[in-house]
């Protein structure tokens, strides 16, 4: 074989690649899946008590299983798989290091591991960016770095003044802003992977 | 990575000595690309994806799974039957290693090429990548080719 079959080969190859992981919806479901239930749990956060609040840290593998159950119905209806079992071991393990990991960085924090563990089984780039941003952000916010910031500015610009001096809505802000951004991402990657259908 | 002397026998083989016949061949790596991206696919995936006809599918499913780079398994989703195609371990491995090769057949025609386009120049031929500057179009007849977009 000569280079120039070598390379187109690389080419063809590159191409069926990305077709299947449109097919799979690998970026778009994950996406939207963990943007909704961090803008639901950002909305309902100050309003729950510790159970609330324990349950949030529930967020990361019920998403993680939620993913897998769609790939699952997914893979039936039109016949591509996509290792759901990994996603299921994967649930199992997040939960496992839940104590742990939970306290340490934040329920919002485990969201950005989940998923960086659906990024690396999929090998998918553009999901492990968005995990890392949003794993960030939620370490950030759980110091309460952001949060503080965002006091700091609606007090100068006189949007809102509490008693206690803390504006408590200030942390779903953030996520309810940053589940946004991941239900958006993934409408738009949704969409590119329509455009690879072929 | 470590120097290798000319008289080691890795270095003496062509790239393109690891490959093998039965994933060179282009269908076979397709199947295969399609298999390690979603671990298991079924006929009529495979088929509409790859743009081929039963038949044809079907031998090149035969032979892979002769050689044991994939698992068929046949059986019913309700009442309509499905054949599925798995990647094995030993899939996966031979999908790795054809694409090694053929990463390796490239990059080394393009290293060749560039030490050519040096030459033309009249530059050194043990200068780093770095170091080099941009080269101009070279003044023979070869062309560096471009990268495929697809």
């Amino acid at each position: 074989m000569d280079s120039a079959t070598a390379k187109e080969m690389l080419g063809d190859v590159g191409a069926v690649q990305r077709r299947v992981k449109g097919d799979r919806r690998a970026t778009s479901v994950p996406l939207i899946v963990f943007g909704s239930i961090t803008l639901i749990a950002a909305v309902i956060e100050p309003m729950v008590d510790w159970a609330g609040t324990l349950a949030l840290f529930l967020l990361a593998p019920v998403g993680i299983l939620s993913v897998a159950l769609i790939y699952r119905r997914r893979e039936i209806a039109f016949g591509l798989g996509s290792r759901e079992r990994s996603y299921t071991v994967a649930a199992i393990s997040t939960l496992l290091l839940l104590p742990i990991l939970g306290l340490a960085l934040g329920s919002y924090a485990l969201v950005g591991i989940a998923l960086i563990i659906i990024a690396m089984l999929q090998r998918n780039l553009q999901l492990a960016i968005w995990a890392l941003v949003f794993g960030v952000v939620g370490l950030l916010e759980h110091l309460s770095l952001i949060s503080n910031r965002v006091y700091s500015l609606t007090d100068t610009l006189g949007i809102y003044r509490s008693n206690d001096g803390y504006f408590s809505w200030s942390s779903s802000l953030v996520f309810g802003i940053l589940g946004l951004a991941l239900v958006v991402g993934g409408l738009l990657a949704q969409q590119a992977e329509r455009g690879s259908d072929g | 990575m470590d120097d290798v002397g000319p008289n080691d026998d890795s270095v003496a083989l062509h790239p393109s000595t690891a490959l093998t016949e039965i994933v060179h061949q282009r269908t076979r790596l397709g199947i295969l690309t399609v298999l390690a991206e979603s671990r298991r696919a079924d006929f009529t995936y495979l088929k509409s994806a790859l743009q081929l006809t039963d038949g044809n599918l079907g031998r090149h499913l035969e032979i892979l799974a002769a050689e044991g780079l994939i698992k068929i398994t046949k059986g019913y989703e309700g009442r309509r039957p499905r054949t599925w195609a798995e990647i094995t371990k030993v899939g996966q491995g031979a999908l790795a290693s054809q694409m090694h090769a053929m990463k390796q057949l490239v990059n080394q025609f393009e290293a060749l090429n560039i030490s050519s386009m040096d030459e033309a120049q009249g530059l050194p031929a043990q200068r780093s990548r770095r170091d080099r500057p941009t080269p101009a179009p070279p003044r023979s007849g070869k062309v560096k080719p471009r990268l495929s977009g697809a």
